[in-house]
């Protein structure tokens, strides 16, 4: 399954019929892309269904895919675009950061339960997760969003900026808000 | 100014990677993905290019070459069996008596056939009668005496010139096309040649005898190679080695019929007062077909 072909490449052989490239190209974003959409959204069936409508609209585009952007911006963006149709078409839901894993199964309560690591160092480890967890879930929408697209899809602030429709300055701005709130719940604990 | 800067700061750092920030957050519980999810969205990728999941890739080819690789083999063995199989060219071939000896002619060329198919103006159950059978009964062996003598070696290229002339002839006449076409290109080849070399002699060109034979109807005749008769071509010398019995030749012609065709034949022979030929004849018959029922007519030849 590996294949170090770059995600532009993989594209381009799907769309000329390779379905063993998709698959290449699927299981290095499937992750990224999940955990962006949800914890955007906040539901895990919500976020199962943007997941599997982003990938059914890169299937179908196959065809009109030109590699002049790098892929990782055009997944995203088919994200985001399709994140806004649903909260728009479902006003009750709001782009809040609440981790839908939060009341069974916390993430710090996972962290902790790690065996190879020090009762200290899980306990950090805890503090710092339920932390972090908290201050993503205070962060405005869009902030957050800034946030996520960098830490889980890797973009730069222009890359941002193309995915989420703004300028390379308001992009910026928002992710540069982001980690100075951040930085500052997380500075509180020590 | 000075938190600011250190927000500067810190910021950039974190664009270069080098912050805690990432870290952390890099170590937060991954969010697991139902595999059915996975595995609808893989089907669905999969469909769309045709392919099955788990498929290898790039072997889209292999169903569609070896699909025509086999309508090619049966192509060619539908091609050969045409000319193999006798019974396939029987039905063509005039079923009367009379047009026995028609049969005797060379086959017309597909080009005429061609040509009297797209002349609407003419008769066509006239052109379908006069249809030549493509192989004689004994098969694609057989049909090599038939075939034109290859004594003048420029005689396909006039028979060709000719063929190709045929629509002009047509033009100005009102014969049938396929009478005219057919003789055109089943004449003898040393028929064909002498009158090339007639022509030559009289100084005229290709283009002339065109131009000639489109304004006079007399001039088509005269330029138009005549059927030779069956008689001509049964007994063309020029045909044979000098050495070889006129019989044998004549034989050899009227082996190519069918054996009702052949005993007809005879009979007309016995019936003109040929009784030396007509008794060659049938001995042939009797040694080609020694089971074959012989009538009355011809018992006491």
């Amino acid at each position: 399954m590996r294949d170090e072909a770059a995600d532009e490449q993989l594209m381009e052989r799907y769309r000329d019929g390779d379905a063993g490239a998709f698959d290449v190209l699927y299981h290095r974003h499937k992750g990224g892309l999940f955990r962006y959409l949800l914890r955007l959204c906040k539901q895990q069936n919500v976020a199962e269904e943007l997941f599997q409508d982003v990938w059914s609209n890169i299937i179908r585009s196959r065809e009109r895919y030109q590699p002049s952007a790098k892929f990782t911006t055009f997944l995203y963006q088919i994200a985001h675009n399709r994140l806004i149709d649903h909260v728009r078409r479902r006003p009750e839901l709001s782009l809040s950061l609440d981790d839908p894993g939060d009341e069974d199964d916390p993430p710090a309560e996972r962290i902790a339960a790690d065996p190879d690591g020090q009762p200290e160092i899980i306990v950090e480890r805890k503090r710092l997760a339920e932390s972090l967890v908290k201050g993503i879930q205070g962060l405005p929408a869009l902030q957050r969003e800034a946030f996520l697209l960098r830490e889980e899809a890797g973009l730069s602030l222009e890359e941002i900026a193309q995915a989420t429709g703004v300028s390379p300055e308001t992009a910026k701005s928002r992710l540069r808000y982001a980690v100075a709130k951040l930085r500052d719940e997380l500075r509180g604990l020590r | 100014m000075t938190r600011e800067q250190d927000k500067d700061s810190e910021f950039e750092a974190y664009l270069q990677g080098k912050s805690s920030l990432s870290d952390v957050y890099g170590g937060l519980p991954q969010a697991k993905l139902p595999d059915h999810l996975d595995a609808a969205i893989l089907a669905e990728a999969h469909r769309a290019v045709g392919a099955r999941p788990g498929a290898k890739p790039g072997r889209s080819w292999v169903i569609p070459l070896s699909m025509a690789a086999s309508l090619f083999v049966v192509v060619i063995i539908g091609m050969q069996l045409r000319y193999l199989l006798p019974g396939e060219v029987s039905p063509q071939a005039p079923r009367s008596e009379q047009s026995g000896p028609e049969n005797q002619k060379a086959e017309l060329p597909r080009e005429a056939d061609k040509l009297v198919t797209l002349n609407k103006g003419m008769a066509a159950p006239v052109q379908a009668e006069q249809k030549p059978a493509r192989a004689p009964e004994g098969g694609l062996l057989d049909m090599a005496p038939a075939m034109p003598a290859p004594a003048a070696p420029p005689a396909p290229k006039k028979e060709a010139a000719a063929v190709q002339e045929a629509p002009q002839f047509r033009v100005s006449t009102s014969r049938p096309m396929a009478e005219q076409a057919a003789p055109a290109a089943e004449a003898p080849a040393p028929v064909v040649a002498e009158k090339v070399a007639q022509e030559e002699q009289a100084g005229k060109g290709a283009a002339r005898m065109k131009a000639k034979s489109a304004s006079s109807e007399a001039d088509v005749d005269a330029y138009a190679p005549q059927p030779a008769p069956v008689e001509a071509i049964a007994a063309a010398p020029q045909a044979t080695p000098a050495s070889e019995p006129q019989v044998a030749m004549g034989a050899v012609s009227m082996a190519n019929l069918r054996p009702a065709d052949w005993l007809s034949r005879i009979k007309q022979l016995k019936q003109q007062g040929k009784l030396d030929e007509a008794r060659k004849e049938l001995a042939a018959f009797k040694k080609r077909y020694p089971d074959y029922k012989l009538p009355k007519e011809l018992g006491n030849l």
